[in-house]
Parts: structure tokens; sequence; C-alpha cells
């Protein structure tokens, strides 16, 4: 783009926010700098000014002239829609916002960040950090389809991408996004996969290349109850179950400190523990090895003891 | 970035000088610069840009007044662009999820910072086609940087050197540490490792380490564990099922895996003794064949674990 583009963008910008009436494109190009030649090439000038006005957040307003000047369509931007605009902000609000920008130095949103710290020092509201304890926030995102994917999810597109699937398949997955949220380092994205008719949680890190984005906005409707925290919570980490084990004494501290009751024993002590899955439960017992007898319930007693027996097999 | 989408930018970024200079009225250029992230020559450029904009006429009443020749910058006449720009999408989310990571970061403090930033969430969101804050969570107990420096060293097989707290004795501890994984209960993050302090596994929550650096000596348990000197283990598995758990525990990436003979794939450990516990935590899903003595270990671990089981059924 042209250093005398940017210039005409800014001039059209300003024309049409200090103008109280609508502005017809005639009066447009007759007196804004910058719209010269044809009449075509202004035409399509301004057609192209208004997409990027637009892409850069600024709402031009069409509006109908008086019914004398037939219905030539006019333009302006509304001061009030232009301007940025959270009703009253403290001090407080204006630290906290500006913190919200830090935590994102070097990730998927720092230009985003920055640009909305610029907009907000531009207030002239004295921050007060005074009332926040010293901390050094950041996020940490790996996924360079982090950003699209909170996109996706504002705009109600559909996405497809690949997924690296429990087998290490890479499979073609075809979602609604419903939500992205973090989880103990790792985030995940949370929405309705249309081959398996159900919600689904995807690790983003498991996500192959790029996260593609259909062109309909708003193809769909997010749950109203729909919470993502809520949902991770729920789904991923839960509690569900309880086993009791015998752990060495001394040993599988990862076990003891799950435990919801130990009863101290000679060489071995009891222990109850709450558990989500019976799957990653199985791997840390088998990782203790002979330090850990499972008791109950029988189908992880099973499932355990088969597991080890494979292991003798495959191992002779 | 595409040209036109950096022309785009800096449109932008003109857009917004004018409400950040009314504001800031005999700011310094380098200061300028720095606060916009831009070099003092495009500032300039974008300054002299400025200076020719303004309203319609374009004689000196009307084009905006910069003045900028004594390295301090001050603005006049540009009323039109005085206010700072309504928050796009993009920003708006990266506010959005900036806050609610602050939120998770200070939840513990007060409850009117709380209420400060649920107010300022409320106000965002308002302002977005949908409530977001339902679908997007950023709540980090754990500060990004410790879990960072831990997964980094997990990947490089890397020991490290932190300040535990340790609440029931409320002592603080240097210890060296070699971490293995970092596993989750109860909504709370460990990470399970080789403490050289007491010479035996541990699990340390990561909430509670004050301090992570590299540790300075490769340490003891490397030399006791690793075969002869070579840092690295060379060991070789066959992978039947679970690929992706395999793949993970292991540390092997798709590319290894697609170029490599599913039967006898080549991977790299630290030590026999974490060799030999991943392998019993796979459960079969993976077979470990070279090198034989190591996988003949395996099977004599799995063997006694096994005889743990039939004690039990002996003593019932």
């Amino acid at each position: 783009m042209s250093s005398r583009k940017t210039e005409r963008l800014i001039n059209l910008t300003i024309a049409l926010l200090a103008s109280k009436r609508f502005l017809t494109k005639n009066e447009i190009f007759r007196t804004i700098e910058g719209y010269e030649g044809s009449a075509e090439a202004n035409e399509r000038m301004f057609e192209r000014d208004k997409d990027d006005l637009r892409t850069l957040g600024i709402a031009i307003e069409v509006g109908e002239l008086d019914v004398l000047f037939n219905d030539e369509p006019g333009y302006r931007i509304k001061p009030e829609s232009y301007a940025l605009n959270m009703g009253e902000l403290s001090g407080l609000d204006i630290a906290l916002l500006s913190l919200a920008t830090e935590v994102w130095r070097d990730a998927s949103f720092s230009q985003a960040a920055q640009s909305a710290r610029i907009k907000l020092a531009s207030l002239g509201i004295a921050s007060d950090y005074q009332s926040i304890p010293a901390m050094a926030p950041r996020i940490c995102i790996d996924s360079p389809n982090f950003a699209v994917l909170v996109k996706a999810i504002a705009d109600g597109v559909h996405i497809n991408f690949e997924y690296l699937a429990s087998n290490m398949e890479v499979q073609h997955r075809d979602v609604d996004p419903y939500g992205v949220g973090n989880r103990f380092g790792a985030w995940y994205l949370v929405g309705f996969d249309s081959e398996k008719s159900a919600i689904r949680t995807f690790r983003l890190d498991r996500i192959r290349g790029q996260v593609a984005r259909s062109n309909t906005l708003n193809s769909f409707r997010i749950p109203n109850d729909f919470n993502v925290a809520q949902y991770l919570d729920e789904n991923l980490f839960q509690d569900t179950q309880s086993a009791i084990i015998r752990v060495r004494k001394n040993k599988g501290r990862q076990l003891r400190i799950r435990a919801a009751m130990i009863v101290p024993d000679e060489e071995f002590d009891t222990c109850t523990i709450p558990y989500p899955n019976e799957q990653s439960f199985t791997d840390l017992i088998l990782w203790h090895g002979e330090d850990v007898v499972v008791l109950e319930p029988a189908s992880l007693r099973e499932s355990v003891i088969a597991a080890l027996e494979g292991l003798v097999k495959s191992h002779d | 970035m595409t040209k036109t989408n950096a022309g785009l930018l800096r449109a932008a970024r003109l857009l917004d000088l004018v409400p950040y200079l009314m504001s800031h009225q005999g700011i310094e250029i380098d200061v300028l610069a720095q606060q916009f992230e831009i070099s003092k020559t495009e500032l300039l450029e974008d300054l002299n840009t400025l200076w020719m904009c303004g309203l319609p006429g374009y004689t000196p009443l009307e084009l905006m007044d910069l003045t900028f020749d004594s390295g301090f910058v001050t603005i006049r006449n540009a009323d039109e662009l005085q206010n700072a720009r309504a928050l796009n999408n993009e920003e708006v989310v990266a506010l959005l999820l900036g806050l609610d990571y602050l939120k998770g970061q200070l939840l513990t403090e007060s409850a009117a910072l709380i209420a400060a930033i649920e107010s300022l969430v409320s106000r965002l969101s308002s302002t977005l086609r949908i409530a977001l804050t339902n679908n997007l969570s950023a709540h980090i107990e754990v500060s990004a940087h410790i879990r960072g420096a831990l997964l980094n060293a997990i990947a490089k097989r890397e020991p490290l050197e932190i300040q535990y707290h340790s609440p029931t004795r409320d002592e603080i501890i240097l210890r060296t540490i070699h971490p293995l994984h970092i596993s989750i209960n109860q909504n709370i993050e460990y990470v399970d490792g080789f403490c050289e302090l007491v010479n035996d596994y541990r699990t340390f929550r990561l909430d509670r380490i004050l301090t992570i650096n590299p540790a300075s000596s490769p340490g003891r348990w490397l030399e006791s564990n690793v075969a002869q000197s070579n840092v690295k283990l060379p060991f070789e598995i066959a992978i039947l099922e679970r690929e992706r758990d395999v793949c993970e525990r292991l540390n092997i990436d798709l590319e290894t895996l697609k170029t490599s003979n599913v039967k006898a794939i080549a991977v790299f450990g630290f030590s026999e003794d974490w060799l030999i516990r991943e392998i019993l935590t796979l459960g079969g899903s993976c077979i470990l064949t070279k090198p034989a003595d190591i996988r003949h270990r395996v099977k004599m671990r799995a063997e006694l674990a096994l005889n743990g089981y039939r004690n039990l059924l002996l003593g019932a």
C-alpha cells in the first residue's frame, strides 16, 4: 500500500467522522484529497477503501440522503461507534487491562494486545498499579492455530483439521468449535465433531498443520449453557472411581499424595485412592512395578495383572 | 505478512498515533517509537504522513499541526481523531483471555480485584457477537515459566535445580531433580522425577516450586544409571497398539514413526531405570527389543510385580 493511499484512508476517515450528515460519493470524490482520475477509477478506489476501513474495524454507516436527492446513498462514520467506550474506567481498571495485555508477550495475540494497550493508554487515565500485587504474568501457547480457533469460535464458522489419533494415524476431523481452554499446561479445543455426532475434546498440540475454516459465518449455534472451563473440568480430570491399593512403605509418593485415606501396616500401607480414568491409572500403577498391589476394584486389578502377564510373555 | 496487510496495519497505527499523542503531548520521539514497537525511521515516516492529513480543504487551517523537529512530539488541530478507536474483536479476545488468566492468578488475593476483573470482562464481552467468556478459559494456576522449564527439561532429559517449599515443615529446600513427567491429580499439577537429595523418586507440586534453574552438573542419578559414559541410551522398540501414548511417553515424533519400521524403532533414552519403568507403564503396548539385558530386566520386574498378586491370593 502506498503512502498516498494510506494518506487517503486517513483523510477519508477524518472527513466521514467530521461530517454531521451522510456524504455522497460525489462529495467525497470532489473534496477528499487522493481521489483523482476517471470516475470509474474513483469508484474502484472508494470500494476498496471502504473494505479496508471495515477490515480495520471501522463501521461505515450507509444511509439515504434527502428524498429530494433521489435515493443516492451517503456515507459517514458515527463518532460513538468509532471511539473506544467501556464506560467509566478507574485507574485500577486500566492497570488490570494493561496487565492483561502483558500476558501475551511473544504469544499468539501479542499484536492485538499491543494495539489494545496503545488504545487504552490513549484514554489518558493514570493506572493504579499499587492495588495489584507484583506479578509477571505470561501465557504460554505453542500452537500456531490458537488465534485461528478463537476467531472461528467468535465467527461461528465450521473448521477442519488433521488430528493425530490414538493410533498415531493422521485423521481428518470436521468440527463446530465451541471453546478453547487451558488445563495443566495443555490447550484444548472443545467442539461438535460432525462425523461422531458428539462433543469431542482435542489437544491443540495434536493438531497437525493448519486449521482450515469454512466461509459461512454463524453456521451453527453454541448451546447456551456451554462453558468450556466447566466442560474440561468435568470431562478430563474428574475423579469418578476409587481404588484400594497396597503401597510399599516409603514408596509410591505419586500414589500417596492422591490418597483419600492411608492405613499403615508392616511392609505395605493400604491406600484408598480416587482416580479419573482406568487407562491412565493402570499406567501409573504399572510404573510402580512391584511396589504396588491393587486390591480393588477387580476390573483394575485384572487389567494390571493382564498387562504384567503380557509384558512377561512379550519380553521373554 | 502481505504488502496490503502491512499497509493497513500502518493506516491503523496512524489512526492510533493521534489519540495517543493527544494524551501524551511533548513525548520524546524515541519513547514514542518504543511504545509503538517500531523504529525511529518508521515513526518519522508516520509523523510526516500524518502531517499531510486533515479535513477537506487541506489548507494549514484544516491540516493537523504536528511538530517534532525538537525531538519531542506535539499535535494540534486533530480533534476529529482525538478519541481512541474502539477495540476490535481480536483485541477484545486478547484482553478477555488475559483477564481470565489474571483472575486465576489473583484468586486468593482480594475480592475487590476479582470483582473489578469480572466487571471488565462483562463490559468487554458485551461488545462481541457471542459472549465468549463461556468459550475461552485461561486459568493457569502455575507459573507458565516453571511449567515451561520443566517441559523443556523433560524433553531434553536434563536435570534441574529447584527451590521447593514444604508447607508441612515450612522449609525451603534446594533440590536437584531429574523430571520425568507432569501429572495431574484433583486439579493440582505434579512433576514426577528422581530427586538427588533423597536418592529416590519423588513427586513435587508445581505450585510449590519457587525457583527453577538448570542444574550445574549432570548429577549422580545419570552417572549411576546410564550405561557407561554415554549420556544417551540407545534402545529399540516394537509398537503393538496405543501408538500415540507410546510415542508421547517415549518422545518419538510422527516423522520418526513414519520413516521407521514399527517393529524396530530406534530411540534414545536417558537411563535404564527410566526405560524399564516406561516400558512397564505402557503395559505391553510396545515391546523393548534391544538391548537384550534391559529387555530381560523388564521381564524380571513384571514377574516380581505379578508375585505380589500371587502372594495376595495365597494369603487370602
